[in-house]
């Protein structure tokens, strides 16, 4: 019997808990989250926000899940502190839990640039969106005449913008780079997502920030860096999240950025695992440099891997790239790895009205790919990323035409049938 | 020449409230009869290609299909009727000498349906075969005269070389390029599991198939195709064709484009040559001749092979039986003037010949009369329907039958007459590997294993009914049969009486 | 665990699997019906092979795989593996965010037309035996355990 703790309740905590299930049945696990809701889709804030997502589906798995599983989650608890001496931890409620094993999965929280005059503690109408909290608040706070800022064109601020449409009076979005999803895109791949997006009558105000705002208990107006101000009725700030690493570090558990662990994503402390947004990971097309991917498949394997691990297995988590798929109105984006043409041999792209297929090839292997709206068989493209597949290999010219799964060979797709373990 | 007199034989209906543009008739009629319009995104069709195989009509997956004869009239005239207006449109245009595909079509007298079987009422009894032993069994090749025993009653008589039927019931010589090499696997398998046998026809056998010897024929034709040592040795018998009943008197032609690797290998001929089978045997003009070929085959197969000899029912079938049977064939086959084809001359196919029921009575008449009857089985061919046409046949003094194009028939010919053009939608007379593939061995297998099993369970009621136990104690029997809608002359020929005699 | 297993050397390319397949996803079971009343996306994908001389075809459903990707990247809990190793797809619960199309090796999961979820083999577990292979034409996919499969190939 062992005592197994994880702190943080999202995709890594859970993906842990089960797989600690599946190989030790009979120890207790615990999962200590300072959200008040049980293991949710995080992504789907935003569709709760537009009401695609009813409340009763907003939750990842139901109280059968962890009832059969017989995993305890102590709910809107907070971990204070990490004795990794005494091995326990302490609560915000007081109480000590001990531990044989611990996984620490506290994830990121939201970046909060500098503005003037920005006060979350006074203004009630600044908002964050990362939580489900944050999306019932901000639910509920709207009306047909808000007028709302977004602070931020990425992943986050974008999807904010689209669970609102349609239930404000006036969304603009504004942010620093030229383009939206910058960290994602490129400025062509950008531009069609921008227009498309434009189309909703959603203002977009670029290569801008928002430098001050005005109100005492709520903001009134925001002032952009060139000086422009309009009227807000209710401000988002989505700049981008930062890993929750404080509670590690205070612990004395090596940090960085992020958490660093091992391969088998233990960190530098015995019996201490991390897996998800608050870990540093292997970055497949760099050696060196280890980065902090906020991506729910990423977080779902790590944590998996670090509760088999946690277990006594001994699985290597691999290398990460980024992914995502993501829709803005219909518009379906798809993408993963190294997009950015200054690094590669051959860019490739095919783009009609709202359409577009981009794949980067660097030393005859695929390192990256956008594909906008042409989607259908994405995931061999990722598949030929992570295996590092030599496209010289493969049946066919993989630019030449739409890719199918006939682009192994015969034996190669025998063997890819019977196998198919699937994996990280 | 852009005036072209030709429409069309056959009228595709498509029924748009059932069709759901699944494009599964697009994809499978290899004559393009089926069409995707991007344009108009549906799918089309072009009635003049179509040859009504009903490969469409079975696929389609909401029975949206209907094929219909060409509604075009031409004024009603007995004499000029429309096929024969359209016969003269073909050759005006082409220059060509008209082809055709599997039997003769045309509607001569079919006397297996003018022949009746009898049956035990009060004065014998007729068996149950559910009940009691019934024989189907037969055994081809020469019978002693007499057997001799000794005091103890030990058989004295050495046998001569006889292979056995398990089902009087053989498939007969359809050479690998004029059908599929799946096609053949079909008939292989399906033989070995029935304990009959398949016939290689003129075409070589593939060292694939060596496996399936004990229940395969090997053939030699005048064209030597694929002959050799080893190919001789390799079945259970050997069967020299003289002439198929589909085109007495001419040679055969498999056409280069069918001729690919594999093709290439089992007939020793280069890819993509044509394969010219000559007319005659260029080493046999007389009955010796004859003899002589059957006994160097013999020779090289050291006596153990049974040796067949085939020919087309013709005029003098009779007597060129009797000279057969004096060259030493163990058995000779007769193929009748409905015999199948991969492709033949159509004035060849329709008008030269005789009928099989006719040469049948006609060659074990003239056997029994000259006292030779026991030298050589029979076999017959040439349009073998069901189990009752064997059953007359063999009344009438056949040992077996062969059957063609009941065989495909059972692979899913749909005798749409189109063999030569090696585009069978159903995977049988084609060597295009995308075709070849729709019949799959093993579900075909075991349709024709179903079709010649159903027909051994008729037969034996059959024979029950008559008060026969045994297949062999019918042969010949031909009180056994009666005839309807005869004149005098066929019943003499049939050597059978009228119904009611 | 029975899976669907496709023999390329059979396969005719005639997509009536495909047919058949949005046929199982509607509720009457009724070819012409499911496909005149509602716009059903097929969970098989036949797929051409071109060759030096000839093309070939092979049908591709989802593996059921051991330790699915699809079901790591699914962001509302909709993916799922049932007690029998299915791996099924929740569509009350999809949101059609394509997360498992963009992880699935396969590339056999298929974004519906309505574009708010997805579609995938379930080996039609809710009635019998799949419905591909009880009606395909040439015995071309066949619903076997791993070894019947691996002695056939």
């Amino acid at each position: 019997m062992k005592k197994y703790l994880i702190i943080g309740n999202g995709a890594a905590g859970v993906n842990a808990a089960v797989a600690i299930r599946a190989n030790d049945k009979t120890s207790s696990i615990k999962i200590i989250s300072d959200e008040e809701f049980n293991f949710y889709g995080r992504p789907l804030i935003s569709y709760y926000l537009s009401g695609q997502v009813k409340p009763e589906n907003i939750y990842y798995r139901n109280e059968e899940f962890y009832k059969s599983k017989n995993i305890k989650v102590l709910l809107d608890t907070k971990a204070k502190k990490i004795d990794t001496v005494k091995k326990e931890v302490l609560t915000s409620l007081g109480e000590r839990i001990s531990y044989d094993k611990l996984l620490i999965a506290t994830g990121s929280s939201p970046f909060i640039p500098l503005i003037k005059n920005l006060d979350f503690n006074r203004q009630k109408n600044v908002f964050t969106f990362l939580t489900y909290k944050d999306s019932i608040r901000l639910k509920e706070k709207i009306t047909g005449n808000s007028k709302v800022v977004i602070a931020g064109a990425g992943l986050v601020g974008l999807k904010a913008s689209e669970g609102l449409f349609g239930q404000v009076a006036s969304i603009t979005v504004v942010d620093l780079a030229d383009r939206v999803m910058a960290s994602v895109l490129d400025k062509s791949e950008a531009d069609i997502i921008q227009e498309h997006i434009e189309q909703k009558f959603i203002n977009f105000k670029l290569q801008m920030s928002i430098c001050e705002v005005q109100g005492k208990s709520s903001v009134s107006e925001v002032t952009l860096s060139n000086g422009e101000t309009f009227d807000c009725d209710i401000l988002v700030v989505a700049v981008g999240v930062r890993p929750n690493v404080v509670l590690a570090k205070e612990a004395g558990i090596n940090t960085l950025r992020g958490i660093v662990v091992d391969e088998y994503m233990q960190t530098s402390i015995k019996d201490v695992y991390a897996a998800g947004d608050c870990v540093e990971s292997l970055d497949l097309f760099s050696s060196e440099n280890n980065r902090v991917f906020a991506l729910w498949p990423n977080a779902s394997n790590q944590g998996e891997i670090a509760g088999f691990n946690m277990t006594g297995a001994k699985i290597k988590a691999p290398k990460i790239f980024a992914m995502n798929s993501i829709s803005f109105f219909g518009l379906q984006l798809i993408s993963a790895g190294v997009i950015s043409d200054s690094r590669s041999s051959g860019v490739f792209v095919d783009s009609t009205k709202n359409k577009l297929h981009k794949l980067n090839i660097f030393n005859d292997n695929l390192i990256g790919f956008v594909l906008i709206n042409d989607n259908q068989r994405a995931g061999i493209y990722t598949s030929l990323i992570n295996d590092k597949t030599n496209l010289s290999a493969l049946a066919y010219d993989i630019t030449s035409k739409d890719i199918g799964f006939n682009v192994y060979s015969a034996e190669e797709r025998t063997k890819k049938i019977f196998d198919c373990n699937g994996g990280y | 020449m852009s005036l072209d007199f030709n429409t069309p034989d056959f009228e595709v209906i498509r029924n748009g409230n059932r069709c759901i543009q699944c494009k599964v008739c697009v994809h499978q009629c290899a004559n393009a009869v089926h069409f995707y319009d991007e344009e108009y995104d549906v799918v089309c069709v072009d009635d003049s290609k179509c040859v009504n195989c009903h490969r469409c009509v079975t696929l389609c997956p909401t029975k949206a299909l209907v094929i219909r004869k060409y509604p075009l009239e031409f004024r009603e005239n007995f004499n000029w009727h429309g096929k024969a207006i359209k016969e003269i449109y073909k050759q005006s245009q082409t220059g060509g000498v008209l082809l055709s595909s599997m039997g003769n079509p045309e509607p001569f007298p079919i006397y297996w349906d003018k022949m009746l079987l009898n049956a035990s009422q009060v004065t014998n009894p007729s068996i149950d075969p559910l009940r009691e032993p019934m024989e189907t069994k037969v055994v081809i090749g020469r019978k002693p005269e007499r057997l001799k025993f000794d005091a103890n009653g030990k058989l004295l008589t050495k046998m001569p070389l006889n292979i056995e039927l398990k089902v009087p019931v053989m498939f007969s010589a359809m050479s690998y390029g004029s059908i599929s090499r799946n096609a053949h696997e079909s008939l292989a398998r399906a033989a070995e599991e029935l304990g009959i046998f398949y016939n290689t026809g003129e075409g070589g056998l593939s060292k694939d198939f060596y496996k399936y010897g004990k229940n395969t024929i090997v053939q030699v034709a005048s064209g030597r195709f694929g002959v050799h040592k080893e190919y001789l040795n390799a079945g259970a018998a050997i069967e020299i064709k003289i002439g198929q009943g589909a085109k007495p008197g001419i040679g055969g032609h498999l056409p280069g484009k069918k001729v690919g690797e594999d093709v290439s290998a089992t007939r020793m001929i280069p890819v993509g040559s044509d394969a010219i089978s000559p007319a005659p045997h260029h080493d046999i003009y007389s009955i010796e001749d004859l003899r002589q070929l059957i006994f160097s085959l013999k020779e090289a197969t050291g006596y153990k092979k049974p040796v067949f000899v085939k020919i087309a029912a013709v005029h003098n079938s009779a007597a060129i039986a009797s000279g057969v049977v004096r060259a030493g064939a163990d058995a000779i086959v007769v193929d009748g003037f409905r015999g199948g084809t991969g492709a033949a001359p159509t004035r060849v196919r329709n008008n030269v010949g005789i009928p099989i029921e006719l040469a049948l009575a006609a060659i074990d008449q003239r056997l029994r009369e000259e006292g030779i009857r026991n030298y050589c089985s029979l076999i017959v061919a040439g349009s073998i329907r069901n189990s009752s046409d064997v059953v007359k046949a063999i009344a009438l003094g056949a040992d077996a039958v062969y059957i063609g194009s009941a065989a495909v028939i059972a692979l899913g010919c749909h005798m749409c007459h189109s063999c030569s053009t090696g585009k069978c939608n159903w995977g049988i007379a084609t060597q295009y590997p995308e075709l070849v593939k729709r019949l799959n061995p093993d579900i075909m297998y075991k349709r024709l294993v179903n079709l010649i099993s159903a027909w051994n369970n008729e037969i034996q009621e059959l024979l029950g009914g008559m008060g026969i136990n045994a297949i062999e104690s019918l042969r010949g029997n031909r009180l056994m049969l009666r005839g309807v809608d005869l004149n005098e002359k066929e019943l003499e020929v049939l050597g059978i009486k009228y119904a009611g005699e | 665990m029975k899976k669907i297993y496709a023999f390329e050397s059979r396969c005719l390319g005639c997509r009536l699997c495909e047919v058949y397949c949005r046929t199982a996803r509607f509720k009457s079971k009724d070819v012409v019906k499911a496909h005149k009343r509602k716009n059903i996306t097929s969970a098989i994908i036949v797929e051409e092979v071109l060759g030096p001389n000839n093309i070939s075809y092979f049908a591709l459903q989802c593996r059921h795989c051991k330790n699915p990707k699809c079901i790591k990247a699914c962001i509302s809990g909709a993916m799922y593996k049932n007690d029998k190793g299915i791996v099924r797809n929740d569509s009350e619960k999809c949101v059609g965010c394509l997360s498992c199309i963009l992880v699935c090796p396969f590339g056999v999961i298929k974004k519906n037309d309505d574009g708010k979820s997805v579609s995938k083999c379930d080996l039609c577990a809710d009635f019998g035996e799949p419905f591909c292979v009880e009606n395909c034409p040439n015995e071309a996919i066949k619903f076997l355990n791993e070894g019947e499969a691996r002695a056939l190939k």
